[in-house]
């Protein structure tokens, strides 16, 4: 090889990852967000309950990805701390093996090379692909993309060891990846008959592992994960559809154009549309194979239609790139008006695609940016000041959104609330009553700065800077200071309102005896609630359910029953009579109490939280 | 077919110039958090500055451009009365704006200021742009170190489908200037 052609190649290669990164290259900005904090916290569920149920125990919707969620949320913070840039690297550089592969199968698929470089530059500046470069959760997407390349790569070699260990590796990364040897069969009986019986065996791992997770692994991805096989599926599939062709988006991140892109993504459309029917005529079945990849990867998602997700695409579309791409390079070939044309088609889907790939991934990034601001406030503050809790105020439901109620304080041990209030700017915690919890009341707010035992952050734009003065002053007009509605049972600072009847708290539960009380503030008027949560070990229930008597200044307000061993949280309407009263005594009383093994204790019930809102 | 992967090159060159041109750096958007000891309460307060953000207690949304918030149909900021305001009083100042997607819909907007209670009158604006707020502040309003100031309009935009939000007027600064 000379040194030209050696030169020629390394263009070659790289042209479509520099293209990509031109395209992505603000991941590099973007900070964790949502599911990232769940999978950062990886390393102590490890630590509290081993690392083979964290490699391996199914989690978040039953899943158990360990390559390309386990391994990398356990091994990049433990080397490298709190920090984004490696998990972007290694998306990145997945992302730059995924490509070459494209391009190289391209070419084996086409003849030609030409085809094999526009399939990776098609795919590569592809705006689907923003999430799962630039948030850590959704690695996972790139990486089975590379998984299924690299079998798929080596299956046209007849590298069949290579195929079955990529192939298997997939197993790890991303459930999809049972579609594969119905990918493999499909090519084979279009292209290549003589490769068919070593397909046939691909499918035994994918009917066990199926077979695994529909019998062994309960699905707890709730109703948005909920399988529906009906008329939907075709909804859905038109969906992905429209996702997929590039210039139908971005109206969205500049605001006009929407009928031009309509009209470009229903051009692209319509030739790749042409294009395949033209080759099936001509008994050309690769066309077949490239939607085949597209609707058979795509296939595992048809079934949610709540859960159409546009970083589900990666993998898809490269079937559909290596189609577009032969596409260009047949019309290019034919006579100068199909030049002219495959020229127009390739530049309305690059053009407009390239730059909402800029626009999203610049969106993404910011949409980061504020959570980042309270979450390094919060690590730095907690340098200056260790053990004090943070009130952060200026939270609003975007900014909640991307991983507040993810909790990414307890990466530190922070303890963080919501400033009183802040459940008015944020609608997402009203939707969802638990997170109550992160609001605290103005009293308690108030007391604890006025101690020394938590400081203020005031989120504006991307800064959150201390604002412990300035907040204790604003908060002293709020009439409401003086009034104490939440108690935290084991939380040492409300130590002055947890009455009689209480062991010692353990982490966040505190059991009681038979009994016990605490002090709390009254209800503001009679619509306010008692909101009490807790937690009912199995052991406690071995005698059957445990009724809960309650009252309140002196007035008793209800009953409730716990018999499942699991978290529970009641609400209790409370006399009017005890409206406007500056602080009640509310006493709790078990039917039944409970000795443990080699514990002098008797034990009624361990609780968390008492709140009137 | 060197021609075609030439053009093609040529064309991506151009789109990546072009996007690249078209997205700046928003600097001051993505600058670092940075945690440094608190301040003082402010007299004057531009509502895109974090410092003070604290004071603006009620019906502000997130700061926009760098420089300005949208408010709700009521708001309310918390000032520190200027030096000698609990003997001479002071000036209440809010520097607004009223877009024309506002005015066009509903006209004229009066603006209602209150400090600790005290009803300070109305003013109405009745042209679409930028505009000032100016009402006395009697002294025996501005006697503690922290005064409430609330602010409502007659009239908002309710919350649609393409924005959840209540829109009121634009602000870019609040405060209470020594007489």
């Amino acid at each position: 090889m000379t040194a030209r052609e050696k030169a020629l190649r390394i263009a070659y290669f790289s042209a479509a990852p520099l293209i990509s990164l031109a395209a992505f290259s603000q991941v590099f900005g973007t900070w964790f967000q949502n599911d990232d904090f769940g999978w950062l916290g990886l390393r102590y569920t490890a630590a509290e309950k081993g690392l083979t149920y964290a490699l391996f125990h199914p989690l978040a919707q039953g899943t158990v990805r360990v390559f390309s969620e386990r391994i990398p949320f356990l091994a990049l913070p433990a080397g490298f701390g709190i920090t984004p840039i490696p998990f972007r690297i290694l998306s990145v550089v997945t992302l730059f093996g995924a490509l070459t592969l494209t391009a190289l199968i391209g070419t084996r698929l086409t003849g030609s090379r030409a085809a094999g470089l526009l399939a990776a530059i098609f795919w590569g500046v592809n705006a689907n692909l923003t999430r799962p470069l630039a948030w850590a959760a959704d690695f996972n997407s790139i990486l089975c993309a590379a998984c299924v390349l690299t079998a798929f790569y080596a299956r046209l070699r007849g590298w069949r060891l290579a195929e079955w260990i990529a192939y298997l590796l997939g197993f790890g990364v991303l459930e999809v990846i049972v579609v594969y040897p119905a990918v493999a069969t499909l090519h084979s009986l279009c292209l290549d008959r003589k490769r068919l019986r070593s397909a046939l065996p691909l499918f035994i791992p994918a009917a066990i592992f199926s077979a695994i997770h529909a019998f062994f692994i309960p699905n707890t991805g709730g109703d948005e994960y909920r399988i529906a096989i009906d008329a939907r599926i075709f909804a859905t599939l038109f969906e992905y559809l429209r996702l997929s062709t590039g210039p139908v988006q971005l109206y969205q991140f500049i605001g006009e154009y929407r009928r031009s892109g309509i009209a470009a993504s229903i051009a692209i459309g319509a030739a790749l549309a042409i294009f395949t029917l033209w080759r099936i005529l001509r008994r050309d079945f690769l066309p077949l194979v490239c939607w085949g990849w597209f609707l058979l990867f795509l296939g595992p998602l048809l079934v949610l239609p709540k859960h159409v997700m546009e970083y589900s695409l990666a993998t898809p579309l490269i079937g559909i790139s290596w189609l577009g791409a032969w596409g260009v390079v047949r019309g290019w070939r034919a006579n100068r008006g199909t030049r002219v044309l495959a020229a127009a088609v390739a530049a309305i889907y690059v053009i407009p695609t390239f730059y909402e790939a800029r626009l999203y991934t610049a969106w993404w990034r910011d949409r980061s940016l504020p959570l980042r601001a309270v979450v390094e406030s919060v690590r730095k503050g907690l340098r200056a000041h260790p053990g004090t809790a943070f009130i952060v105020q200026g939270v609003d439901n975007e900014v909640f959104n991307t991983g507040f109620d993810d909790n990414p304080f307890r990466l530190f041990n922070a303890v963080v609330y919501l400033a009183p209030g802040s459940e008015k700017q944020i609608p997402l915690i009203r939707e969802n009553p638990n997170d109550q919890i992160y609001v605290i009341s103005a009293r308690d707010a108030y007391e604890m700065l006025e101690h020394g035992k938590a400081r203020a952050l005031t989120l504006s734009g991307t800064a959150a800077p201390d604002t412990t003065a300035i907040y204790k002053a604003v908060l002293s007009l709020d009439p409401t200071v003086t009034r104490r509605n939440y108690v935290d049972v084991a939380d040492a600072r409300f130590a002055s309102q947890v009455g009689s009847g209480w062991y010692t708290p353990e982490q966040s539960l505190r059991w009681m005896g038979k009994s016990a009380t605490l002090r709390i503030g009254g209800p503001v008027s009679p619509s306010e609630k008692l909101k009490v949560t807790g937690y009912a070990p199995e052991a406690l229930l071995g005698g059957g359910p445990i009724r809960l008597t309650f009252s309140a200044g002196g007035i008793a307000i209800g009953t409730a029953t716990v018999a499942k061993p699991d978290a529970f949280s009641f609400e209790f309407q409370l006399p009017s009579s005890l409206a406007g009263k500056d602080e009640i005594e509310l006493k709790v009383e078990t039917s039944r109490t409970f000795h443990p093994p080699n514990d002098e204790r008797e034990l009624g019930m361990a609780f968390g939280t008492f709140a009137i809102r | 077919m060197r021609r075609l992967i030439a053009a093609f090159a040529a064309l991506t060159l151009v789109t990546m110039a072009s996007g690249g041109c078209r997205i700046k750096k928003k600097a001051a958007a993505t600058k670092a958090a940075a945690v440094e000891e608190d301040g003082e309460l402010a007299s004057v307060l531009s509502v895109a500055e974090p410092r003070t953000a604290a004071q603006l207690t009620r019906g502000f949304y997130a700061v926009e451009a760098n420089q300005w918030r949208w408010t709700a149909k009521n708001f309310s900021v918390a000032l520190h009365p200027p030096k000698g305001s609990a003997e001479n009083g002071a000036v209440l100042q809010l520097n607004l704006s009223i877009p024309d997607v506002i005015f066009n819909r509903l006209g004229p907007i009066t603006v209602t200021a209150r400090v600790n209670g005290t009803d300070l009158g109305p003013q109405t604006f009745s042209q679409a742009g930028e505009a000032v707020l100016k009402r006395d502040v009697p002294a025996a309003a501005l006697k503690s170190d922290v005064v409430a100031v609330d602010f409502s309009l007659d009239k908002g935009l309710p919350p649609t489908e393409q924005d959840a939000r209540e829109l009121g007027i634009i602000v870019t600064s609040a405060g209470l200037i020594a007489k």
